[in-house]
């Protein structure tokens, strides 16, 4: 990984959120810590799709809420052009805003219902930059192209679109402001099912175009798959594996990922097998086990696995695992 | 072609509970149409003319439909008079009460924190008061007069919005576009004014509406009791205490029109906010 | 009209069910003339979007709609008996004893103010007759069915203290805790996490065999369908479009929909680009003239436009609402 400040867009290192417990009536005190975050390692580079994938209490959203200024880590950092995010100056932030935006899960909630098309998509521009109103409205008007809606749904309400357009026009404000990383969470997973292909092509369209990175979260592995060019397994707070798209398909190295893929639907009847799932429910955030966070519920655990807690190595060029067997069978 | 306001027009009033609406019509334009509508001089009477019944009994005047009061005054104008009285207080009160309400609100569901505490422990302990004996108390203290009481009523109505605009701004806080708009670098201010207060709107409306009845209602009463409305100004609250004792004495025309009045007003606007709950409410929250 | 199959645990004839808004203003077609049938011992697929129908259709014959829905007319004959003729009480006594549901979230299906032996226990205390000792039995025994480790323990527990995965299961036990002879699945497993999702899918198809319950899955997810379905039902726009066994379905999809569908559909095996539907889903308080889904489709052409095609079969068990069914 570079040390080169331009060779990154957003550099994590070591980030933790561990939000405390606590309990008792008058006087609380922390029983406990919710590790949602637990050491992680990233780099987002220019015009790269990364997806996230995880399970429920994988920390992917965490992760999302910090590199968008909505939550602040126990510990760690992320840089952004050699500062960390959250101790930029004024200036510096505005700058930021303007770099990353975001598009969330579910349409209908992510567009303020007493705004109209065009106040919803030229808010980041307006608290992040000095435009004219005349400049506001050709940037509507352009983005609204881009994204594929008539121009004339600037003076609409939220309530007039269906789901497809909705989630369109988030995708318009948050390429307004030109920025470089998209955090994409869930984008499709509350589209109907014939849209859904619509709006991923739109995005890696315009991720073509505009040279754009994403960082794509998702709990449908084969679309992420689909969408990205690297991916970042999550667990419990950590990446276990890391790798190029096809690489780490076709090489699966860790045993989370592997049961992961063998857990996701056939394509085709015929190609279901009878497989084994992995036992036992999701671990909580709240229990992390000691070790590797995965051995509970790993079929090849060994001693070493309940006691020290792997880091990620690299097992091919663009592929990283946190375990003990890394690259074994 | 239709213009869009008229289609819009249509629209609402296909849907509106009709009679409610066109009763409130009525009174609201009686009320801003009083100085052209009324027959007669509300405040001065011709004691000449004294207790005439209504037109249609023996012995009452064309001139004087629904007869005159003990001062000689016409029963109909006072009504007309008084409507714009009792709807101007009524209005204004809920004017400051709903400001006063919301902004408390708005702060105390924003922030959160002691300053959530602070706020809503003293709603809470507003809200305990009683409405009527509290404004007989303020009255005193503050001496009569039409503004007073509009004070008054404003001062006590707030703290059922700052409980209803709270928990609405609660559960807006956590919304997607709110999120959104944290992200997009939003200060507080600008998602208040933005975002929390035209979404809130809807209920701080619907509450009003169904508020105003009780304004009225309380106006009256203050009023009745003596410490509202000073006399000779026509509200209709004081045609019901002066007409009191002329009930056994059969003079029934000084207390069943303005108590009929009343009627009227408060289940007009109490029918069109229990419509307005049911129309504004699932049409915002089920976008679908 | 077709001959009644010995073996048809369920045959639904021309259900219509409309939604009325606004006084009865706005008629909203949410099942149109909906035919079919489900043998014992089945597993069938009803697929589509949202606002396709399908969800109608399970409370329509279960006459849970909604107050604004309405059932015009059809039949659902269950045993030899139409459902839609019943009395509520009679009803009461198919619901959760003859034909069970288990819907997708549930959180929304728990009670999160009873225990779950409290809430297991409440549909067996009216369909049975167990009580006492021989109740707790039964409900450790449905806790185990469903893979559940350490009943005694969980039968005092909350909703709450469980996880997703779990509380679906305990739906799932009390859904099977009558023995059923259909049990429909409305999404099921949409909200659970993709290891736990599995693990839910090889449940059924234990349950399945075990008892001989029929099963009903309601989804959009064709990877379920793929892993878990024999038989395909796909509807749009209140109307079955197709039926076919699931081989037919994903080998030689027929209705153009369905080949859409497929076509745009994301697969871990195959990462190939592939082919989005244009256009929206239909409004069903305003659907086009002719077949619902020409808008939509890359082979209509005016006949589709102006005349609404009638189910034409193909083949036995396979049938496709369509003038130019595709053919391969």
């Amino acid at each position: 990984m570079a040390k080169n400040e331009f060779d990154y867009l957003l550099q994590i290192k070591n980030l933790k959120m561990h939000f405390p417990v606590k309990a008792g009536i008058i006087f609380d005190h922390v029983i406990g810590w919710v590790k949602a975050l637990d050491g992680v390692d990233l780099t987002i580079k220019p015009r790269q799709v990364l997806g996230l994938v995880g399970e429920s209490g994988s920390g992917k959203t965490t992760l999302a809420k910090v590199l968008l200024l909505l939550e602040k880590p126990t510990n760690g950092e992320v840089l952004f052009e050699g500062k960390d995010i959250h101790s930029l100056n004024d200036w510096e932030l505005k700058a930021y805003r303007r770099t990353i935006q975001a598009v969330f899960q579910d349409p209908f909630a992510s567009l303020s219902p007493r705004l109209r098309v065009q106040e919803i998509i030229t808010e980041p521009l307006e608290v992040s930059s000095t435009l004219s109103k005349k400049e506001l409205d050709n940037k509507v008007g352009e983005v609204l192209r881009m994204v594929g809606l008539d121009a004339g749904l600037r003076r609409v309400y939220p309530h007039e679109l269906s789901g497809g357009q909705r989630q369109r026009v988030a995708i318009a404000r948050a390429i307004s402001t030109e920025s470089k990383i998209i955090i994409l969470d869930e984008p499709t997973s509350a589209l109907d099912v014939s849209v859904r292909l619509q709006i991923v092509h739109l995005l890696m369209d315009l991720q073509k175009n505009l040279e754009l990175s994403y960082l794509l979260i998702g709990h449908d592995l084969a679309m992420v798959a689909y969408m990205s060019t690297d991916i970042a397994v999550m667990y419990l707070g950590k990446i276990i594996e890391f790798g190029e798209t096809k690489e780490l398909l076709k090489n699966t190295a860790h045993p989370y990922t592997q049961a992961l893929i063998a857990a996701s639907l056939p394509d085709h009847p015929r190609l279901k097998q009878e497989r084994t799932v992995i036992s036992g429910e999701i671990a909580s955030p709240l229990n992390v086990p000691p070790g590797c966070r995965f051995h509970p519920r790993c079929s090849r655990k060994k001693n070493i696995c309940q006691e020290e807690d792997p880091s990620l190595i690299a097992v091919e060029k663009n592929h990283w695992v946190a375990c003990h067997f890394n690259g074994g069978g | 072609m239709e213009s869009e306001a008229w289609k819009w027009i249509k629209e609402i009033w296909r849907r509106v509970p009709k009679v409610a609406v066109i009763i409130l019509l009525v009174l609201i334009v009686t009320g801003i149409g009083a100085d052209f509508l009324a027959l007669h001089d509300p405040e001065i009477g011709d004691p000449r003319q004294r207790l005439l019944p209504p037109a249609w009994e023996a012995g009452g005047k064309w001139t004087y439909p629904l007869g005159t009061d003990t001062m000689g005054r016409d029963v109909l104008s006072r009504l007309i008079y008084g409507s714009r009285v009792s709807l101007l207080v009524a209005f204004a009160a809920v004017i400051i009460a709903g400001c006063l309400g919301t902004f408390l609100g708005l702060m105390a569901g924003f922030f959160g924190g002691w300053v959530d505490q602070v706020i809503m422990r003293f709603t809470d302990s507003w809200l305990s008061i009683p409405t009527v004996m509290f404004g007989v108390l303020m009255a005193v203290i503050l001496g009569p007069g039409v503004w007073n009481i509009v004070i008054i009523l404003g001062g006590t109505f707030w703290s059922r919005y700052a409980r209803v605009v709270r928990g609405e701004t609660l559960s807006l806080k956590t919304r997607d576009f709110v999120q959104l708009a944290k992200i997009a670098g939003c200060g507080k201010a600008r998602i208040i004014w933005k975002h929390i207060l035209p979404n809130v709107f809807n209920s701080v409306i619907t509450l009003s509406s169904l508020q105003i009845g009780i304004v009225i209602v309380v106006e009256a009463s203050l009023t009745f009791l003596g410490v509202g409305v000073p006399p000779p100004k026509p509200a209709w609250g004081l045609m019901l205490s002066e007409g009191r004792g002329g009930l056994l004495a059969g003079y029934w025309w000084l207390i069943i029109f303005p108590g009929v009045a009343i009627a009227l007003l408060v289940t007009s606007f109490n029918v069109i906010g229990d419509w307005l709950r049911r129309y504004l409410d699932p049409f915002y929250r089920n976008i679908d | 009209m077709r001959a009644m199959e010995k073996n048809a645990l369920l045959q639904v004839i021309g259900l219509t069910t409309y939604f009325f808004a606004f006084r009865r203003t706005r008629i909203v077609k949410a099942v149109d003339n909906v035919s079919f049938e489900v043998k014992a011992g089945d597993r069938l697929a009803l697929i589509g979007e949202s606002g396709c129908g399908k969800s109608t259709v399970a409370a329509s014959l279960l006459r849970v709609l909604p107050p604004s829905g309405e059932t015009v007319g059809g039949k659902v004959l269950f045993e030899g008996e139409d459902l839609l003729q019943k009395s509520n009480k009679e009803m009461n006594q198919v619901r959760g004893r003859k034909i069970a549901m288990i819907l997708q979230d549930p959180m929304m299906s728990l009670d999160p103010v009873f225990t779950i032996g409290e809430q297991i226990g409440e549909t067996l205390e009216r369909h049975t007759d167990l009580h006492g000792d021989s109740l707790i039995h039964r409900i450790k025994d449905l806790l185990l069915a469903v893979r559940i480790p350490e009943p005694e323990r969980r039968i005092k527990q909350w909703p709450h203290e469980m996880s997703g995965g779990m509380r679906q299961r305990i739906v799932g036990a009390i859904a099977i805790s009558c023995e059923p002879k259909l049990l429909i699945c409305d999404e099921a497993t949409t909200n659970l996490d993709v290891t736990i999702q599995l693990q839910y899918l090889n449940l059924l198809k234990e349950l399945q065999k075990n008892t001989g319950v029929t099963l009903v899955f309601i989804t959009h997810n064709l990877g379920i369908v793929a892993e878990l379905c024999e038989s395909v039902i796909v509807m749009y726009a209140g109307k079955i479009v197709e039926r076919a066994p699931v081989m037919d379905v994903f080998d030689s999809p027929a209705h153009p929909y369905t080949k859409a569908l497929l076509d745009a559909a994301f697969g871990l095996q195959d990462l190939r680009k592939r082919r989005p539907i244009p256009g929206e889903p239909p409004n069903l308080a305003n659907l086009p003239p002719g077949c619902s889904f020409n808008p939509r489709c890359m082979y209509a052409d005016d006949r589709c436009r102006e005349e609404e095609p009638p189910e034409i079969p193909l083949a036995p068990g396979r049938s496709a609402k369509c003038w130019y069914p595709v053919k391969d």
